[in-house]
């Protein structure tokens, strides 16, 4: 009889792998290197310098999405005739593996990784591994032929493909039920709150549309939530697009990965100019080897704790530009942010930040700033995409019951609250010193 | 380098209008595929190479008055942007004929094709190699068909030998 295998979680309490032929092969997925290796990859990368508690590893968040697919899929069972097990299992597995082809400190190093090595997204790297001669490929493709190809379908369809599809990627999916969550009781903040329990017990499934252009081809199954819990998805939407700006977009974190990049980025040029000697680490080691020749397998040998070894060798580099900036990351002398956005923002919004933009651009031409002295920043996020009705992309709406009980309405729709949320913007740039912050202040002037 | 101005360029040497984000990020694409663009870096995500950089700038050319957005709803429901030089003029940018002669093939496909036809360009020049359109074709299954990736290759095959 398989052991049956335990988890305690902050945020779920007990995450159970029983003896089923799956649930066990899912164990077994943990137990590989490759698994083990999201124990020494923060789910938050530098957000630890910011907020202390948020230490937690991309490890447990993977579990915690698969305990959440798993309770995604025991309702869709539940509930809809004819459920396709195997289907669902593919989706668990997936949501499982998705994060597996994350690199150190996440998005700061793919960020770099795909200037230097491979113009990709982590979702690349996590099909590599599914698909590679890896221990994850190995097991997955041992629970059933082609499995792991199934598996690695889930995650690399642009849009969800059945309702299985949409518990691993949708605007409604295992991923953010569990991040949302997680990062909010990790990082100490308060808001960020939806009643995740609620949102679970009014699941129900529905038949929709879909269409191909002007196409009708047929309808398929999708989650809808229930009436009832139509603030509880309100307060999902409104919650996940707080944290960005308050957690994920944090100008010391974001200020922290810029700094990476911008060592990683001379990293890559000392070594396309032959000189990694330079930079204070030995011939062999995991991020040169892996810039050098940008293989699944060193890529594997890289997580957080390697890089911030590396810091205090590179800390004695020749090269000035990378013993500073390993220097000041190891003692936390981040570059300090100027918000433009903020700064702008009544004084000409968008427009005055695109002027910016521009002189910045020409100064920088003029050769005003050296090359590390000013590192520059966007980011944006949708608070809620609004998916066309059938289309593959409504699978990855979410749906709510229409107050009659019949027929199902897109929460943007209904809701006023998300109707009236606007895509946010940012716009920084994170300076060296006080001599840098004053000319980049000085080319506001008049603006 | 490329800044706001490009994205009004793109949409000038469209004939004055652009429909369609992906059609937006797919004819940048091809241009820095085949060796005429403007310096913008792709990367591959869900619907294929996609720049970041030119979604900004996008929004900055539209702040700064280069290039009105005007939003639609199709009838499924779905937004989408079209893009419109602030002129309004219809505009054959005679000084720019090679990027004006890729775009005009590219005027004669849907945003699916273009959509398919770059992602197999892609993942064909990052690895895949001659797999490239089967891979294509997992990825992206609720948009394929037959027809759909005869008609994506015939634009790889012009693009290649129109110019």
């Amino acid at each position: 009889m398989p052991k049956r295998q335990r988890i305690r979680d902050p945020i779920h309490d007990l995450i159970e792998f029983g003896p089923s032929d799956f649930e066990q092969m899912a164990w077994g997925l943990l137990e590989t290197p490759e698994f083990q290796r999201l124990r020494r990859i923060r789910q938050l990368g530098f957000s630890e310098l910011v907020f202390p508690g948020a230490t937690h590893s991309r490890f447990a968040h993977s579990v915690g999405v698969f305990h959440t697919a798993r309770q995604l899929a025991g309702h869709i069972g539940a509930k809809l005739a004819g459920a396709d097990e195997k289907r669902a299992e593919a989706a668990m597995a997936a949501a499982l593996v998705h994060d597996l082809g994350h690199g150190p400190f996440s998005h700061a190093f793919e960020t770099a990784a795909k200037k230097l090595v491979k113009k990709v997204r982590h979702e690349e790297w996590t099909i590599d591994i599914i698909r590679g001669d890896t221990n994850v490929g190995r097991i997955l493709a041992g629970h059933r032929p082609g499995f792991h190809e199934e598996v690695a379908q889930v995650i690399a369809a642009d849009t969800p493909q059945d309702i299985y599809g949409s518990i691993v990627s949708s605007q409604f999916d295992a991923d953010r039920l569990d991040y949302v969550r997680r990062d909010r009781v990790m990082c100490g903040v308060h808001h960020g709150v939806f009643d995740c329990s609620w949102l679970l017990a009014n699941l129900e499934v529905d038949e929709i549309p879909l269409a191909r252009d002007d196409e009708p081809i047929g309808t398929v199954p999708a989650l809808v939530l229930g009436r009832k819990a139509f603030q509880a998805a309100e307060a999902y939407v409104l919650g996940l697009f707080h944290l960005y700006f308050t957690v994920y977009f944090h100008k010391a974190t974001r200020s922290a990965e810029k700094m990476l990049m911008a060592l990683l980025l001379r990293l890559g040029e000392l070594v396309q100019d032959g000189k990694s000697t330079d930079c204070g680490l030995r011939g062999d080691h995991p991020i040169l080897m892996f810039i050098k020749h940008g293989s699944l397998d060193y890529y594997l040998r890289l997580d957080d704790f390697v890089v911030w070894a590396s810091f205090e060798e590179m800390a004695t580099a020749r090269d000035p530009i990378i013993r500073e900036l390993a220097t000041r990351l190891t003692e936390r002398k981040l570059y300090k942010a100027i918000d433009i956005t903020a700064l702008l923002d009544h004084r000409g919004g968008a427009a005055a930040t695109a002027r910016f933009k521009a002189k910045l651009a020409e100064a920088k031409k003029a050769g005003t700033f050296g090359p590390i002295d000013l590192l520059e920043d966007s980011a944006t996020r949708n608070p809620y995409k609004r998916r066309g009705f059938e289309t593959p992309e409504s699978l990855s709406k979410v749906l709510i019951r229409l107050s009659d009980g019949t027929g199902y309405e897109d929460l943007r729709e209904c809701s006023r609250v998300v109707e009236a949320l606007e895509e946010g913007t940012i716009f920084r740039v994170y300076v060296r010193d006080n001599e840098t912050r004053d000319k980049a202040n000085r080319l506001m002037e008049g603006m | 380098m490329a800044d706001a101005e490009t994205v009004a360029r793109i949409v000038r040497l469209n004939g004055g209008r652009l429909v369609g984000k992906t059609r937006l990020q797919k004819s940048a694409y091809f241009l820095e595929s085949l060796g005429i663009g403007f310096g913008l870096d792709f990367a591959y995500h869900h619907y294929g190479p996609y720049s970041e950089e030119l979604e900004y700038l996008a929004n900055d050319a539209r702040a700064l008055d280069l290039i009105h957005v005007d939003w639609h709803r199709s009838a499924e429901g779905a937004e989408y942007a079209i893009f419109v030089d602030t002129s309004g003029r219809v505009i054959t940018e005679p000084d720019d004929p090679e990027r004006a002669a890729v775009l005009r093939v590219l005027s004669q496909f849907t945003a699916t094709e273009l959509e398919l036809a770059a992602t197999a360009d892609f993942l064909a020049r990052n690895g895949y190699g001659e797999a490239a359109w089967e891979e294509t074709s997992r990825r992206k299954a609720s948009k394929i068909s037959r027809e759909r990736i005869a008609r994506a290759q015939v634009l790889l095959d012009r693009l290649a030998f129109d110019r």
